[in-house]
């Protein structure tokens, strides 16, 4: 067995297709920042650059309509 | 699957080509050969830098100053993707980078990235990567990449396996989606006083609405009476223009019948003077002949002035005459009375005295009857000259008399040519005048009979009818109506400033509205702009509530399932790697992820794996671990093991080489050994040193 995200996600998301995407480009997007050290404090949380990086992701894939 | 790897001038390789088989690839060589370098290369390929090195630049080897690397793999799909990267280093040592990421087809190569066409170019990159071959960095740093002499440290667990198994992503996630849901959330605070703000705004709005409409109505009402008024002054104005030729020529018939008058009276009274002149023309006469009698008066008076100038002079003359005979008269007397001798002083003969005394006597006489005939002649020219000056002083009087009564005349005789003079000029005026008035009159009546609107007594004037009052009154009719128009004009023209002034102020009122009208309905927009952006941030924050506690889950599930399938994965995988079960059960703590195994040996008794067993042992483990960790977080392609075997014995190591295909068998194994010894039948790759340089034989 392999961690499969959108399985999780789908699980816990079963009425919104559309959310369970945006869940799994959030976690996609968080795991990409994490891979890297350079977006990565000293403590291991994520560096103010990544963290804004992220909101904009986030509001980006919750609200692209003000995105745009 | 990785097939390709070509690199050129990476670390000791200056140009060499590789090929990867399925199953396991074994790289042999000497210490220091390049092995190493060429799972470097595949990690540089893929992720653009090395653990373990800052720069790029240090990647180079002496040789060139661009360092790249190609790497052909097959991914999850099943199509071929050819990855190429390169760093230009310059010679103060800066790389600059790029990459390209090709689609390998029949037909040809399709780009699917690069570097220089795309923004956040290695994001797009590594989600790509992560895609096709379901390796993160993280992965491949922790699992994927198997180095020498870190496979049995794993054991004691590893932080960055958060990371890996996606822990702290979905914490991060969590955490970062509950962040923003607050962020929106107290900006949604805001919304119950915005919308009140926005009721009172729309209410204000609908109030200024009805207020322009109301300005609206008052305008049309103003408009109206405007019109009306216009129309009324338009109308005195057209009645006016059609009095005003009427009055001019009124004013034009009474100035003339007053000119009219004025010159008959001026004929009247010269004629009067004239009259009165031909009266006085006897007058003339008798002053002609008292003229002509005041001549003959001087006349006898210059005559009688001439006799007495005469005989004046006639008495003067005697008067010298006895002047002269009393200066002789009186020189003998003295001479004779001076005389003191006998004899005469000249001849000499004596002197008869009493002759002398008779002539002195005699000549005494005389001279008393001399003396007082001058008395008498000056007394006479005196008198003579007292008549001379009254005649005189008459004759002066009489020629004043005449001179005045001369002057007199001709003034006269002026005065009456002048009167006739003027009564022949002003009889044709008079007459011309009086045409001219007869001519004003026919107008008048030709204009009163075009003007019906003006009520105009309609006189016939005869031209010798003409009174002063007749024409006042006539005047003053018009001048009546045209005041009564003046009246009305003026009263309409304050009317009309009125309307005009109430309108000025109506539009000036309704700007002001409208200003405030637009300001409010920006307002308006705006709050309702602002309400929308809330709404739609309370749906946003609604979805990140959603999501945060679903990762929330996640977060948990991801632990506690992970920890459960990595122990189980690793029994399995060392039962597998090792051909034969050592342990009853292994643990994996899932706040450290360090393992715990209860050895056979042990009776059941749970021990930290890293304290229990020895290198060789550890090492089986720490691989067993490992490649529980992969397969847990992803089906792997390739596997990259440097020098997997060091410090096994060779049954391990046989062991190991034989059955790592069991634990996974779906996956290339790239393995990099010096210990070989020719055992292996599957493909090899040599790898052999070249002094300062590396070369590698590929034996099929």
């Amino acid at each position: 067995m392999s961690i499969n995200i959108k399985d999780l996600v789908e699980k816990e998301i079963r009425d919104d297709p559309d959310l369970i995407d945006v869940a799994t480009s959030i976690f996609e997007f968080v795991q990409y920042l994490l891979d890297d050290d350079d977006n990565l404090t000293k403590s291991g949380n994520l560096t103010s650059s990544a963290k804004s990086s992220l909101e904009e992701r986030i509001n980006h894939l919750i609200m692209p309509e003000e995105s745009q | 699957m990785i097939t390709n790897v070509r690199l050129r001038n990476f670390r000791r390789h200056v140009e060499t080509d590789l090929k990867f088989e399925s199953g396991v690839n074994f790289i042999e060589g000497e210490n220091n050969a390049g092995k190493t370098s060429l799972f470097m290369a595949i990690e540089y390929a893929l992720f653009g830098n090395v653990h373990g090195f800052r720069s790029q630049s240090a990647l180079l080897n002496r040789v060139g100053s661009t360092i790249g690397v190609e790497v052909i793999f097959q991914g999850k799909d099943g199509m071929k993707y050819k990855l190429q990267r390169l760093h230009e280093i310059t010679t103060r040592g800066n790389a600059k980078g790029h990459y390209t990421l090709k689609q390998v087809r029949e037909d040809g190569e399709k780009y699917l990235l690069s570097s220089d066409f795309q923004d956040n170019p290695e994001e797009k990159l590594q989600l790509k990567l992560i895609e096709l071959l379901g390796v993160s960095k993280r992965l491949f740093e922790v699992a994927v990449n198997v180095r020498q002499g870190e496979i049995s440290g794993i054991l004691d667990g590893a932080p960055t396996l958060d990371i890996v198994l996606g822990v702290s992503a979905a914490s991060t996630a969590e955490k970062e989606l509950r962040s923003i849901a607050l962020g929106f959330e107290k900006e949604i605070k805001e919304l119950p006083t915005i919308k009140a703000s926005l009721e009172g705004f729309i209410v204000q709005q609908q109030n200024m609405e009805k207020q322009k409409e109301t300005i609206d109505i008052d305008g049309l009402d103003i408009d109206k009476r405007i019109n009306e008024f216009t129309d009324e002054l338009e109308r005195i104005g057209e009645t006016r223009d059609a009095i005003k030729p009427v009055q001019v020529v009124m004013n034009e018939l009474i100035k003339k019948h007053y000119e009219a008058g004025s010159m008959n009276n001026l004929i009247s009274m010269h004629q009067g003077n004239l009259d009165d002149l031909g009266n006085e023309f006897g007058d003339i006469d008798t002053l002609v002949h008292e003229i002509d009698t005041l001549e003959g008066e001087m006349m006898s008076k210059s005559k009688t002035i001439d006799v007495i100038e005469v005989s004046q002079q006639t008495h003067v003359a005697s008067l010298r005459e006895y002047e002269q005979q009393l200066g002789n008269l009186i020189g003998m007397i003295n001479r004779r009375s001076s005389i003191t001798t006998a004899n005469c002083e000249v001849c000499g003969a004596n002197i008869d005295q009493t002759r002398v005394e008779q002539e002195l006597k005699q000549w005494s006489q005389d001279r008393i009857r001399v003396e007082s005939e001058i008395t008498r002649t000056e007394e006479e020219i005196s008198k003579l000259k007292s008549l001379a000056k009254e005649e005189s002083h008459i004759k002066e009087e009489l020629t004043r008399n005449k001179i005045f009564k001369q002057s007199k005349l001709e003034h006269m005789r002026e005065l009456q040519s002048t009167i006739a003079t003027n009564i022949t000029n002003l009889k044709p005026v008079l007459g011309e005048m009086k045409e001219l008035l007869a001519s004003l009159i026919e107008e008048e009546n030709k204009l009163k009979t075009i003007i019906p609107s003006i009520e105009i007594h309609q006189h016939t004037l005869e031209i010798d009818d003409w009174t002063t009052w007749r024409i006042i009154e006539y005047g003053g009719h018009y001048f009546k109506q045209i005041t009564e128009l003046e009246t009305a004009e003026n009263q309409i023209k304050v009317s009309l400033s009125y309307e005009n002034e109430n309108k000025r102020k109506l539009t000036i009122q309704k700007q002001e509205l409208d200003i405030n009208l637009m300001q409010l309905n920006e307002r308006v927009a705006d709050l309702t702009d602002k309400i929308i952006l809330l709404n739609n941030r309370q749906a946003a924050a609604d979805k990140l509530r959603r999501l945060s506690a679903v990762f929330k889950i996640i977060q948990k599930t991801l632990r506690d399932q992970s920890s459960t399938e990595l122990a189980k994965h690793t029994l399995e995988n060392h039962e597998e790697l090792t051909g034969s079960k050592e342990f009853i059960d292994i643990k994996v703590d899932p706040a450290k992820y360090s393992v715990y195994v209860k050895p056979v040996d042990l009776n059941g008794q749970e021990v930290l794996a890293s304290l229990y067993q020895g290198g060789g042992h550890k090492l089986l483990l720490g691989l067993a671990y490992k490649l529980a960790i992969i397969k847990l977080v992803t089906n792997p392609l390739f596997i990259l093991l440097d020098e997997p075997t060091y410090g096994l014995d060779s049954t391990n190591k046989s062991n190991l080489f034989a059955n790592i295909t069991k634990v996974i068998p779906n996956s290339q194994l790239l393995i990099i050994t010096h210990q070989l010894g020719g055992q292996i039948k599957d493909h090899r790759i040599e790898v052999v040193k070249q002094e300062k340089l590396s070369e590698v034989i590929i034996h099929a």
